[in-house]
């Protein structure tokens, strides 16, 4: 593993992905490293299982299942002061499925003198988007076994084709970068590009130690660009038979012609967002470290995933916000314990923007996450994780909207190597 | 606003006068089996002209495919160049073979299409023979009147439509519990005695995802039962589409009294489907 990344990986919750800590690289032959980690999981308990299969689409609602979530495999090489990486990722998810899970070429540059920037990156490829700390942690040095309701809605993937700049000064670190705004997760065009414009996003962040065995770490992010309406194609003439007195004979009432239709223009919309972020991370004496997080995130147009955002769908901007907060104990040096509860909006109009009541009456998602792991060693664990899931996407008796009972009981044991 | 307009000065070749051609998707103005370009058109003076044109109809309404318009092009043309004046580019269509009567004169074919984004009263449609050197004869005009869109008909009318080419399906549950869908399209006959009429479901639109483009249906009374009226929305599924954002309307005399909006994701698709499918979207008095 380059110094690259090493900060915070000896940690359930680490810091704020920094720059390479070490010193200036010396030129001469590449260093090349090869390592990963493994995610295996088991869903004892899913609330949404069914012995079924969705009646549209064929695929198995049964959630109770053994699966490989990630099998991830990464190549760096360091050249001077070029960096390489390559991640590949295997999942049976959805099937057993192999892909590009990251890739970055960069440009280093270490500096010594303390009024610069102490340290300049310059990377292009496939990198997480420098938004938010969730975004930016490494899935294997989380202890939660995914991110939350507002990560995954905003930026399914954490992952898009871009050009970044990193700079760190002291204890800020600046990150901007430009993206193609389809990133990994994010449906049918994902990794692609539909639109010329580029997202670009950025965060400051700072790590301030305190006195004593408190270190506060935090950041405020943004997010600025062009999302994307996609039009519809033209359509001929349909001759269509519907026997709509089951029959079996066709009669002139049941035959109609649908005349075609021009096709619809794709259209391209703003979105934003803005966040801040905190960490406190302190040390008790005799149990270990304890650590509190928060994140908050305020955006328009931004979901990609959960309720995906289209104002030239629905007429209007959509406004999304959501929350998170945790905390996280080290009980001796392997055992710790975590709660973590996240609340996502992803209409907050939704009640006030048509005179009568609309579906979902609340766009609200929410999931308190209890998480108990046993550490072998910083990365190796087994971690047991309840969720427990609200949303707005069941139907009641009466066919109102209501929650669907979704809450699961997952078993993980992760390897790195 | 559409700045681009026909330009009625001497261009000589096709290439000068107009950039890369563009799928057409947001031109007022579409013709099926042509290839689409952006910029304006422009006629000139020394290549075949149009000889003459035959619309079948001289109206047309936004949103409406297949107006036919045929003609004969002056001998050599080898295409004739379609445009509206205003639209943001012009089509390039392919001559067709001449008539045996005139075997010197080749030929079109059209079948124009006409946006939803149409904003005018009348339309003037250039068309310009073009042969195989590139030149451009002059311009030839045919006018389409524009009709206003019309709201379905009916007293009471309601109506789902949405975004995407996903199966959608409309439920509307009348105050004598009769529920009106792709299953049942028409209410039973009414006491004469109410003075009511039954209610008609229009049309299953993108149904088993046989994609018809419609993304719209309707259910529509003349004199609609006074009571309660519940609306729901089902997605019967998404067709590989990612979400449906969905809109229902309340029309009373055409004019929207109601309306309703959400999204439809996957989720939506995994309950079960037929009578009483699908979330209560809103529901209403009927007085």
């Amino acid at each position: 593993m380059l110094s690259l990344f090493a900060a915070g990986t000896a940690r359930a919750n680490p810091p704020i992905p920094l720059l390479p800590e070490g010193p200036a690289p010396a030129t001469g032959q590449p260093e090349v490293q090869v390592h990963g980690y493994l995610q295996t999981d088991g869903i004892a308990w899913a609330q949404n299982s069914e012995d079924q299969l969705t009646p549209s689409t064929s695929e198995p609602l049964n959630q109770e299942r053994l699966l490989i979530r990630r099998a991830r495999l990464e190549a760096d090489v360091r050249r001077g002061r070029l960096l390489g990486m390559v991640e590949i990722d295997a999942n049976t998810v959805r099937g057993p499925t192999t892909g590009l899970a990251s890739a970055e070429f960069s440009y280093l540059a270490i500096r010594s003198q303390p009024e610069l920037p102490d340290l300049f990156m310059a990377s292009l490829g496939l990198l997480r988007i420098p938004f938010g700390a969730e975004v930016q942690e490494r899935d294997r040095d989380r202890l939660f076994l995914e991110r939350s309701n507002v990560g995954r809605a905003l930026f399914p993937g954490a992952f898009d084709l871009a050009a970044r700049l990193q700079a760190r000064w002291r204890s800020l670190v600046l990150q901007l970068a430009a993206t193609n705004g389809d990133p990994a997760g994010s449906g049918k065009y994902a990794l692609q590009n539909t639109n010329a414009a580029k997202d670009l996003a950025g965060r400051l962040a700072a790590n301030i130690v305190g006195s004593g065995r408190l270190r506060v770490e935090g950041g405020v992010s943004f997010l600025q660009g062009k999302g994307f309406h996609p039009g519809t194609p033209a359509t001929k003439e349909v001759l269509v038979w519907r026997d709509q007195n089951e029959d079996g004979i066709v009669q002139t009432s049941e035959i109609q012609i649908i005349p075609g239709t021009p096709a619809t223009p794709s259209r391209n919309f703003q979105r934003f967002a803005v966040g801040c972020d905190l960490r406190l991370v302190g040390d008790l004496p005799r149990l270990g470290q304890v650590t509190a997080f928060g994140e908050v995130v305020w955006a328009s147009n931004l979901d990609r995933a959960l309720l995906p955002a289209d104002p030239v769908g629905s007429g209007r901007d959509l406004r999304e916000l959501g929350i998170v907060a945790g905390i996280t104990q080290e009980l001796g040096g392997h055992l710790v314990l975590g709660a973590r509860y996240d609340w996502y909006n992803a209409d907050l109009d939704a009640a006030k923007a048509l005179p009568v009541r609309i579906v979902p009456s609340s766009a609200v998602f929410s999931t308190t996450a209890f998480v108990v792991a046993w550490r072998f060693s910083s990365l190796d664990r087994i971690a047991v994780e309840f969720d427990l899931n609200r949303n707005p996407l069941g139907r009641g008796s009466a066919g109102l909207p209501a929650n669907l009972p979704s809450d699961t009981l997952t078993v993980r044991a992760q390897l790195a190597y | 606003m559409r700045t681009s307009a026909l330009v009625l000065l001497g261009c000589f070749h096709t290439a000068a006068c107009s950039s890369a051609a563009g799928g057409g998707a947001s031109a007022w103005l579409q013709v099926d089996d042509a290839t689409y370009a952006k910029g304006a058109l422009v006629d000139g003076q020394v290549g075949p002209p149009v000889l003459g044109t035959y619309a079948r109809t001289s109206w047309i309404a936004p949103g409406q495919d297949g107006t036919l318009l045929n003609g004969t092009l002056g001998p050599g043309a080898t295409a004739v160049l379609l445009g509206l004046t205003s639209d943001e580019g012009y089509w390039i269509l392919p001559a067709a073979a001449p008539d045996t009567q005139t075997p010197d004169q080749p030929r079109f074919f059209a079948s124009l299409g006409f946006s939803t984004a149409i904003a005018a009263t009348e339309l003037q449609l250039h068309l310009v023979a073009v042969d195989a050197a590139g030149l451009r004869g002059p311009a030839s005009t045919v006018s389409f009147g524009v009709l206003p869109a019309v709201p379905p008909s009916g007293g009471l009318v309601v109506e789902l439509a949405w975004d995407t080419e996903a199966d959608l399906d409309l439920h509307v549950i009348d105050p004598l519990d009769n529920e009106l869908w792709a299953g049942d399209i028409v209410s039973p006959q009414p006491d004469p005695a109410t003075g009511t009429t039954q209610g008609v479901f229009g049309f299953d639109s993108n149904a088993n995802c046989l994609i018809d483009g419609k993304r719209a249906e309707t259910v529509a009374w003349s004199m609609p039962p006074t009571g309660a009226f519940t609306v729901q929305v089902d997605a019967y599924s998404l067709c590989q589409a990612q979400a449906a954002h969905w809109k229902v309307f309340v029309l009373r005399e055409g004019a929207i009294r109601m309306q309703a909006q959400g999204v439809a994701t996957p989720a939506d698709a995994r309950f079960a489907k037929g009578r009483r499918g699908g979330v209560e979207v809103l529901s209403f008095d009927w007085q």
